[in-house]
């Protein structure tokens, strides 16, 4: 149920969101077939920053 | 007649993968025993770049056993020593058991060894640790320098990092170093090495992989306190994200180029185009599963030997690979004092073992430093293999796993760690290599410090269920949602070698075949508690800033874990001159056998406060090296 629930092998539902639904709701975004650019890690790392303080 | 072949090297991963690739180049004849299975290849779909069938948090994390990190039937017993009244069965103390071994799954933090760390009881013994009352010796450790010169291993680490593909920053490395607390400190002994040793020029074969929210955090974290905490981008075998891949081929000639003589013979006259195809390797796509995780990419962008030196090796005409063959025994001579073969199990279908048997001239060993010592208990004399001294098995280290402070950030923060961007330990610093204990001159012992974050849901949720009291429901994605706002820093610190902390046979536990299975015995001495002590208290202060900000909670102190036994495995066959005090000679062979030879990284006499990998890589180059040299002169590989 687990598995299903948290995204990681869920046949049953064919839309991305509901498969990731409790994913999306803890704000995890690790899911199988990830990959992603060294832009996208620097935009992640500036929005981060942001919210730190000086 | 039985199968025969020059060299029979037991074991795939950083050792045994290593020198089996540089034998073969040699044009010698080998064939490479491994229990596992080729896991990556059988699972991998070889017609796509990347195949997600290897993102499977439920098959590789929650399933038990694991199936790339031991085999059916497979465990070892631990003891917690002056605590357990008797050794117990427990998941701990394995890398993997597939093809590559450890090197598959490993963090991919490739570091040299320091140079201090193969004079570790010079130093005790100049800052007056070593002796007395209260002295390591007298609290049980038994410290050695290592029999090498630093300077030996220098060419071997750097051929190792082509090897490897290493992603870093030099001059951020050396920089963390240099500015160090405790390297100002010692940096004027007569004993220290040289800068040379201490700072390497030559850059990494690929630069700095790509800082992630983590290691932002941690990054600041180390600088907040001070200019003597030089953070710095950790060194990972990973092809650099963004990079257009890496060429074996072309970083193999750069370091050999920059070696200025100092590799000669062996292989190393061959050019490069003779001694790697012409491969790429594609750079990481920063997927984040790393670690526990055989990587997804075809082509390698995380280094293991199954997919480069083996690979390499695949239509060799000299070299035999064999999976699922489980070795039981290395075959000894007493009369002759010498190997003559290796017996092992063909577990292709473990329900139906067969028992096989090869001839070898040669038999190099390369398990882990636990299933090495257990494969040697296992053979020879009634005491084992190499054991004449009673140190076979003694010595064993595994770094203070588990030893970390972890932040818990404000919930403004939900989502925005992105702990799902390629590893998350890749920021470290050196500050902590030593620690200063209490307001004297007192250092001790620590390691390299490095971020970290925990990231996988699943077993986030199941541990929630099984906490106590158990969440359910709303609870449980309460739960997760925390985890999702937390990192970690974690010190790789040293654990000093005691020789009863160590691995022998378990007298009441078997495996499915019936063969004795590993005892691991271990317990902190009084080193390994002030680490503990003085480790919390140096991690807590680099988050002080960030507590004081509001940006986070209170940090939580975690201690190491005595039976988290994992993937660094050193000792067991310590390396010495010494026949009474060690099991391998300077050349890894064994004091007790001509011909047989220990590669992993159970040669080390002390078990640095780094990963071993590039050490034990290096060492291996080091070793088949020396015996490919020697077999050319006419001379006997091993002896000193």
């Amino acid at each position: 149920m687990l598995r299903a629930c948290l995204g990681q092998r869920n046949a049953a539902l064919k839309d991305p969101a509901w498969q990731r639904a409790v994913l999306i709701e803890v704000g995890e975004n690790r899911n199988p077939n990830n990959a992603y650019t060294v832009e996208q890690a620097k935009a992640a790392v500036d929005a981060f920053l942001k919210l730190i303080p000086a | 007649m039985a199968e025969r072949h020059e060299f029979v090297i037991v074991g795939s991963g950083g050792g045994g993968g290593t020198i089996a690739w540089l034998l073969a180049k040699a044009g010698h004849d080998v064939l490479l025993l491994e229990q596992g299975p080729d896991f990556a290849g059988n699972n991998r779909d070889s017609s796509k770049a990347f195949d997600p069938n290897m993102h499977d948090e439920f098959r590789f994390r929650l399933q038990k056993p694991d199936p790339k990190r031991r085999r059916r039937g497979d465990y070892n017993t631990f003891l917690a020593r002056d605590t357990d009244p008797a050794a117990t069965p427990f998941n701990g103390g394995w890398t993997a058991s597939v093809l590559g071994g450890g090197s598959v799954l490993w963090g991919t933090w490739s570091f040299r060894a320091l140079p201090i760390d193969f004079k570790l009881k010079t130093h005790f013994e100049a800052t007056g640790q070593l002796k007395g009352p209260n002295g390591l010796e007298q609290s049980g450790y038994t410290v050695v320098d290592w029999p090498l010169q630093y300077s030996e291993m220098l060419p071997y680490f750097s051929v190792a990092e082509a090897l490897l593909g290493v992603s870093g920053d030099r001059a951020a490395v050396n920089e963390s170093i240099r500015v160090s607390d405790w390297y100002q400190r010692f940096k004027g002994e007569s004993y220290w090495g040289s800068e040379k040793e201490w700072f390497p020029t030559d850059p990494y074969p690929l630069g700095a992989y790509t800082r992630t929210p983590v290691g932002e955090f941690c990054f600041r974290a180390y600088e907040s306190m001070g200019p003597s905490w030089k953070a710095f981008p950790t060194p990972m075998a990973i092809v650099q994200p963004g990079s257009d891949g890496l060429s074996t081929r072309k970083a193999l000639a750069d370091s050999l180029a920059k070696q200025n003589g100092g590799l000669t013979g062996g292989i190393w006259d061959l050019k490069a185009d003779e001694l790697w195809s012409d491969r790429i390797r594609d750079a990481c796509n920063m997927c984040g599963y790393c670690g526990e995780y055989l990587c997804w990419g075809r082509t390698g962008p995380k280094w293991g030997t199954q997919d480069t030196t083996l690979r390499e090796l695949a239509n060799s005409k000299n070299a035999t690979i064999r999976t699922n063959a489980k070795a039981i025994e290395v075959i000894f001579d007493e009369k002759s004092k010498r190997a003559t073969g290796v017996a092992y199990l063909d577990v292709t279908n473990p329900d139906d073992p067969k028992l096989e048997c090869v001839d070898a001239d040669f038999v190099i060993v390369s398990c882990g430093a636990v299933q090495t010592a257990r494969l040697l208990l296992l053979s020879g004399p009634s005491a084992g293999l190499g054991n004449s001294s009673d140190q076979l098995g003694a010595y064993a280290t595994f770094h203070m796993f588990g030893l970390s402070v972890r932040a818990t950030l404000d919930q403004r923060f939900q989502g925005l760690l992105h702990g799902e961007l390629g590893p998350t330990g890749n920021t470290s610093t050196f500050a902590t290599y030593f620690m200063k204990d209490g307001a004297g001159d007192t250092w001790i012992k620590g390691g390299h410090l490095t971020s970290a974050a925990k990231k996988n849901p699943m077993e986030d949720a199941v541990n929630s269920i099984l906490g106590s009291p158990p969440k359910v429901g709303v609870d449980i994605l309460t739960q997760m949602q925390t985890a999702n706002r937390q990192l970690e820093v974690r010190l790789t610190a040293d654990d000093l070698p005691m020789k009863d902390n160590r691995v022998t046979l378990d007298p009441d536990y078997v495996d499915e075949y019936g063969i004795p299975v590993a005892r691991i015995s271990r317990k902190k001495g009084s080193n390994e508690n002030n680490v503990d002590r003085v480790g919390l208290d140096y991690m807590t202060r680099a988050f002080a800033d960030f507590k004081k900000k509001g940006v986070m909670s209170d940090p939580l102190q975690l201690k190491a874990i005595l039976n988290l036994v994992g993937d660094h495995q050193m000792g067991t066959c310590r390396m010495g001159d010494d026949p009474n005090a060690s099991v391998v000679n300077r050349f890894c062979r064994l004091h007790d056998a001509e011909n047989v030879f220990v590669v992993d990284s159970s040669f080390m006499p002390s078990g640095l406060g780094l990963n071993p990998m590039v050490t034990t890589v290096a060492n291996a180059l080091r070793v088949g090296t020396h015996i490919v040299n020697s077999l050319r002169k006419g001379e006997v590989p091993g002896r000193v």
